[in-house]
C-alpha cells in the first residue's frame, strides 16, 4: 500500500475523529506543555499581579502623604493668601488715602508756588527795602553830623557877637 | 623839641592839581607811589619814632629790589604850636633819597570845614586822597606810618605781575608791643614768636581787614574811583572797607598780593583800644564803626582830594596847601551816596551788611 492510500485512510480516520497513536500522544504532549505554560503564566500573572498591587499600595500610600502636605501647603497658603488679602485691602485703602493725599498736594503745590513766587518778590522787596533804609540811615548820620556842625559853627559865631550872652 | 620854623607862606601859588617839582625830584614816572598820611601830635605815644624807622625801613628795601617809587606825604591839619612833621622827618631821616619824596602840609582849616562829627580827630582817608590825586606813579599803594613791607609783597611789586584793574590787598601781620624796635629787621618780622596772635587771612569778595594799611591798585582805577569816601565824613573806621566795596561795584577784582605787611602794635592803637568804647562807639575818635560801610557807596565830587586847594611851594620841596572855601565840597551832597551795582558773581548790593 502506497503512502498516498496511507494518507487517504489517514484523511478518512480524522474524520471519523481517530488518529494515529503517535499523534496522539504527540496531541497529549502538546497539551500538556500548554497546560504547563498556562500555569507558569499564571504564576507569572499572579506575581506581577502581587508586585502590581504592592506598587499600586505604595503609590497610593505616597500619593495619600503628598495629598496631606499638600492639604496642608495648601491650608498655608489659604491662610497666607487671606492674610495678604487683608493686607490688600488695608494697602488699598492707604494707596486710596495716599492717592488722595498726593491729588490735594498737588492741588497745594499750585498754591505752594504762587507762595513761593510772592516769596520771592517779598524777598527782593524786602532787599530793596533795607537797601533804602541803609542809605537813609547813611544820610541821616550825614545830616545829623552837618546839623551838629552847622550848631557849633552857629554857636561860636553867636558868641562872637557884641552883646551875646556870657 | 625846638621847632625849626615853619616856611614862610611866601611862595608862589602853584595849580593845584598837580604839584610842581623842584629840581631834585625826579622826572621819571615812578613804578609805585606810596602814600602816607600822619602828623605830630603823639599818636600812639612814640608816632615819630615809629613813623622814621618805618620810612627808612621801607625806603631801603624798595630801593633794594630796585623798585622805582615816589613816597607822597600828606601832613594833615598839624597841630598849631607844634614844629611840623615835615621839618622833624627832614631833619632826623637822612639816611633816604628825599628827592622821591613829595609832602603835603594841609591847612587845619580843612579839617574843621569837611568833619561831619567834632569828635574826629583825622580825618586819614581824605588825607590820603590828597596825595592820590597827586600820584605819578602807574599803582598807587595806600597804607600806614608804622606798616613795614614784607618780602613777599616788594617781590610781587618788582616783578612785572602787577596788573590793572586789580586791587591788591596784603594781610596784616601784628607785631608785639616792645619797648625797642630800633634794631628792626627781617628776623625779627617773620619771626612768628614775635606775632601778636594769629593772623587773619583775607577773605574773598572784598579781602577786608586792616584795609586802610595795604590798597594798592594802578593810579587809573584809583582815579576811576575817586579815592576814599569824601561824602560820609562822620566816620573815620570803614572808609577804608568802603573803597573795597566801590572798587568791587565798578568791576574791578580784589586780590590778596600773597604776602604779609607787618605792622607793630602801640599804644592806642584800634586793635588795642577798640574795646574801650564798647556800647558808646558813637563817641570814639573813630566815629560809629556800625555805619553802613559795607552796604553804600559814594560818588565823590570832581574835586576829590582837594584839587581846588591852592597850593603853594615851601622849602625842600615840600608843599602847602592853603585853605580856600572853594576846594571845601559841600557839607551835604546826599545825591552822593548810592547803592553799589550788583555784578556777575559778587555779592548782591546789601548781602553783605553786618547785622
Amino acid at each position: 500500500m502506497g503512502s498516498r492510500v496511507r494518507r487517504q485512510l489517514s484523511r478518512l480516520l480524522e474524520a471519523f475523529g481517530i488518529v494515529t497513536l503517535r499523534r496522539y500522544q504527540i496531541a497529549i504532549k502538546q497539551m500538556h506543555d500548554a497546560e504547563s505554560r498556562i500555569k507558569q503564566l499564571e504564576r507569572e500573572v499572579a506575581k506581577i499581579q502581587v508586585r502590581a498591587n504592592a506598587q499600586l499600595e505604595q503609590h497610593v500610600t505616597e500619593s495619600r502623604a503628598q495629598a496631606k502636605t499638600l492639604k496642608a501647603e495648601t491650608a498655608e497658603i489659604a491662610r497666607a493668601l487671606k492674610v495678604k488679602s487683608r493686607e490688600f485691602v488695608k494697602q488699598s485703602r492707604s494707596i486710596d488715602k495716599l492717592r488722595k493725599t498726593v491729588e490735594h498736594a498737588n492741588r497745594r503745590r499750585g498754591d505752594l508756588d504762587g507762595l513761593r513766587q510772592r516769596l520771592i518778590v517779598a524777598e527782593q522787596e524786602l532787599a530793596a527795602a533795607r537797601n533804602h533804609l541803609m542809605i537813609v540811615e547813611v544820610k541821616l548820620d550825614i545830616l545829623e553830623g552837618a546839623a551838629n556842625v552847622l550848631d557849633a559853627r552857629t554857636r561860636t559865631t553867636a558868641a562872637q557877637q557884641p552883646g551875646a550872652p556870657v | 623839641m625846638p621847632a625849626r620854623a615853619r616856611p614862610q607862606r611866601s611862595s608862589p601859588v602853584l595849580p593845584s592839581d598837580h604839584g610842581a617839582t623842584s629840581g631834585e625830584e625826579s622826572t621819571a614816572q615812578p613804578l609805585i607811589s606810596i602814600v602816607l598820611t600822619g602828623r605830630n601830635d603823639g599818636y600812639g605815644g612814640d608816632f615819630i619814632a615809629r613813623f622814621h624807622r618805618t620810612l627808612s625801613f621801607n625806603h631801603h628795601h624798595l630801593a633794594a629790589w630796585n623798585i622805582a617809587h615816589e613816597i607822597l606825604f600828606v601832613e594833615w591839619a598839624p597841630p598849631t604850636g607844634a614844629p611840623y612833621l615835615f621839618d622833624l622827618t627832614r631833619r632826623a631821616v637822612d639816611d633816604i633819597d628825599w628827592g622821591v619824596v613829595s609832602w603835603f602840609i594841609v591847612d587845619p582849616r580843612y579839617h574843621a570845614a569837611l568833619s561831619l562829627n567834632p569828635r574826629l580827630e583825622y580825618l586819614e582817608f581824605l588825607a590820603k586822597n590828597v596825595a592820590i590825586r597827586r600820584a605819578r606813579g602807574r599803582f598807587v599803594l595806600t597804607t600806614n606810618c608804622d606798616v613795614y613791607l614784607g618780602r613777599h609783597v616788594l617781590d610781587v611789586m618788582c616783578s612785572p605781575g602787577l596788573q590793572s584793574g586789580i586791587v591788591y590787598r596784603a594781610p596784616r601781620f601784628d607785631i608785639k608791643f616792645a619797648a625797642d624796635y630800633s634794631g628792626l629787621d627781617w628776623d625779627v618780622l617773620e619771626d612768628p614768636r614775635n606775632l601778636d596772635g594769629v593772623p587773619k587771612p583775607l577773605k574773598p569778595p572784598f579781602m577786608g581787614g586792616g584795609t586802610g594799611d595795604f590798597v594798592l591798585m594802578d593810579r587809573a582805577s584809583f582815579h576811576e574811583i575817586r579815592g576814599f569816601n569824601e561824602v560820609y565824613r562822620a566816620a573815620r573806621f570803614g572808609i577804608d572797607h568802603n573803597v573795597l566795596v566801590k572798587a568791587l561795584s565798578i568791576g574791578l577784582a580784589i586780590e590778596d598780593i600773597g604776602g604779609p605787611v607787618y605792622h607793630i602794635n602801640h599804644a592806642g592803637s584800634y586793635r588795642l583800644t577798640a574795646g574801650v568804647y564798647a556800647g558808646r562807639e558813637a563817641e570814639a575818635p573813630w566815629g560809629n564803626s556800625r555805619w553802613h560801610s559795607r552796604g553804600v557807596v559814594y560818588v565823590n565830587p570832581d574835586t576829590w582830594g582837594l584839587a581846588k586847594a591852592p597850593m603853594r611851594e615851601g622849602v625842600e620841596r615840600c608843599r602847602h596847601l592853603d585853605f580856600s572855601w572853594d576846594a571845601v565840597p559841600p557839607l551835604v551832597d546826599l545825591k552822593r551816596v548810592v547803592l553799589p551795582a550788583a555784578r556777575m558773581g559778587a555779592p548782591a548790593p546789601g548781602r553783605y551788611v553786618s547785622r
